[in-house]
């Protein structure tokens, strides 16, 4: 029983990374990038292949997927210059479709379809109660950090870039810029996210890094409410209570999976329709 | 030459679907501005319906089709009512439309896994192959290419000459102006979402009899149908269809130039520079970008 714990808690810890950085751009920034797991799956591709193959130590790759998807949220953030609202939530659905033919297609680097197994737990953090500590100080990490990003001046210039894009622009501030840096800070949390992901479950493949990751970050941050680090954490840890506590019900596994989702989803339709702001949520759907 | 005309046809084969769905969307989207990616799952329980009441239970062809166009009609009339009116009522930001929207979509791809089993299905029917030279095209493909174009051409003429469609072209142009000259948009909304479902079971139907049922393939049809549309002009009919043609057309290229399985990834390659160079598209108007 307790290694079960260990492990849901550490998973626990790796969402709560990555449902924080989802909500600097879609709760803050008001930035719908449906991209953010594919974000996650480079991440996790880089670390696991920087390490298995070309031998880097846990900590170079680790930082090396966080600056890659960083580079890559920046990129996704100057296509919503042009391009927003609705379009740009449909454009980086097309991130992800395309990361995702990306890990199938590219096979000489991801192992296509098989993926990548054999990926090493970092030195001194092998035993997975030790990797549950490092990922605790890491969550802490990116809490804080991101925590005063918020509560900065520059945290109030995304939320207004979220309100009105425009009286944001007409107040003299650079919205293009601070959307960089906003989608350049979530993209960097959640490949360092992915690449904890990949070091902890020790096996990566396309279909990780598919719809299943995002309906649980979405539920995450939307249940815990947008504009709401605090939030999304409460929201990670009740989703995962939830469907983890769905394994001891005598439910065929075949059905928990679509059940899961299922309920997830009443959640979350529910939340919109009667509580809009989520349980710690500031940021108002109406 | 030969491989060329059959990569056409192929493409004028996926075209046709896409162009009910991308009239489908349309519809929706141009009346009730909803970025309704749930249509995905629409055109998905048309096929599973028809499969299960044509091949499962053996029901008559014509019969196992009105069923699941009634399915279909009723699953999207549902989400517009439950979700999306009430939304409206509360005046929900487009962020909070685009949540519900992938909700509904991922709770009815689970719902569908649940019913019908995640596996994929396949019909397993041989019509007949006809022969032009080497060219392959079967009954089956025929039927579904003019029953698309006869189809879409009906609802155009409907839109352009009719008094419903007149009434809908004012919602989708300015819809309290409409409301205020006493048209009811609430109405207007809920037969747009009936026509789009309607629209997206004949896509599932045919999708059915062309390919592989598979729970999960609403969101690309979904996304693939949004292309079409934005590629075409938001708001166009013909535009549309005309990317939806497009649409296949560029996945039968790709499939050729770089393999099979970068063929989901052409339509998304087409939307960025469609977005980016012409975001109103071939045909359509800038109001609504």
């Amino acid at each position: 029983m307790l290694p079960f714990f260990i492990h849901v808690l550490t998973l626990v810890g790796v969402y709560a990374i990555i449902a924080m950085s989802f909500n600097i751009a879609m709760g803050y920034t008001g930035l719908v990038n449906f991209g953010h797991i594919g974000l996650l799956g480079i991440g996790a591709y880089t670390s696991a292949i920087l390490t298995t193959k070309y031998d880097w130590p846990f900590l170079a790759a680790f930082l090396a997927a966080g600056l890659l998807t960083m580079f890559f949220g920046a990129l996704l953030s100057l296509a919503s210059k042009k391009i927003k609202g609705d379009y740009f939530a449909l454009l980086t659905l097309g991130f992800m479709f395309i990361t995702a033919a990306l890990f199938i297609n590219w096979v000489s680097m991801t192992r296509g379809t098989l993926g990548i197994r054999g990926i090493a737990r970092p030195e001194g953090f092998a035993d997975p109660l030790q990797f549950l500590f490092l990922v605790a100080v890491l969550v802490l990490v990116s809490y804080v950090i991101l925590q005063r990003v918020v509560d900065s001046p520059f945290g109030r210039v995304l939320e207004a870039i979220r309100d009105d894009d425009l009286v944001a622009e007409s107040l003299g501030k650079n919205i293009t810029k601070a959307k960089i840096v906003a989608m350049g800070l979530s993209g960097f949390f959640v490949g360092t996210a992915g690449s904890l992901l990949a070091h902890f479950i020790r096996f990566i493949n396309p279909t990780s890094f598919w719809l299943d990751p995002l309906v649980l970050a979405l539920a995450a941050i939307v249940i815990g409410g947008l504009a709401s680090l605090r939030g999304s954490i409460l929201g990670v840890f009740l989703v995962f209570l939830f469907s983890e506590s769905l394994r001891f019900l005598s439910i065929p596994s075949s059905m928990i999976g679509p059940l899961r989702v299922i309920i997830f989803m009443f959640i979350l339709l529910a939340i919109i329709l009667w509580k809009p702001k989520g349980i710690l949520g500031r940021a108002d759907l109406d | 030459m030969q491989i060329v005309l059959q990569l056409l046809i192929n493409a004028i084969i996926a075209g046709s679907v896409f162009a009910l769905v991308a009239a489908g969307l349309t519809f929706i989207y141009s009346t009730s501005r909803i970025f309704h990616l749930a249509h995905g799952v629409v055109i998905v329980f048309g096929a599973y319906v028809f499969h299960w009441a044509w091949i499962v239970q053996g029901w008559d062809v014509f019969l196992s089709a009105t069923l699941s166009i009634v399915v279909s009609v009723l699953v999207g009339l549902i989400m517009n009512e439950f979700i999306y009116e009430q939304q409206r009522k509360r005046n929900a930001k487009k962020l909070a439309y685009l949540v519900s929207t992938t909700a509904l979509l991922m709770l009815g791809t689970s719902a569908v896994i649940l019913l019908f089993g995640s596996g994929l299905k396949t019909f397993g029917i041989q019509t007949h192959v006809y022969r032009f030279q080497d060219l392959n095209i079967t009954f089956m493909q025929l039927v579904l290419i003019v029953v698309s174009i006869a189809l879409l051409l009906v609802l155009a003429w409907v839109v352009k000459y009719t008094k419903f469609g007149k009434a809908m072209r004012a919602t989708a142009d300015n819809d309290e102006v409409a409301a205020i000259m006493g048209v009811k948009t609430r109405n207007i909304r809920r037969l747009s979402f009936a026509i789009g479902s309607l629209l997206g079971a004949l896509a599932g139907i045919l999708i059915g009899l062309e390919f592989n049922l598979d729970p999960n393939m609403g969101v690309y049809l979904a996304i693939k149908g949004f292309t079409a549309m934005v590629i075409g002009g938001v708001g166009s009919i013909g535009g549309a269809i005309l990317g939806a043609f497009i649409v296949g057309l560029a996945e039968q290229l790709a499939v050729w130039f770089f393999g099979a399985g970068w063929k989901n990834s052409m339509a998304f390659v087409l939307l960025f520079f469609f977005l980016l160079l012409r975001p109103q598209g071939l045909f359509g108007l800038k109001k609504f970008n």
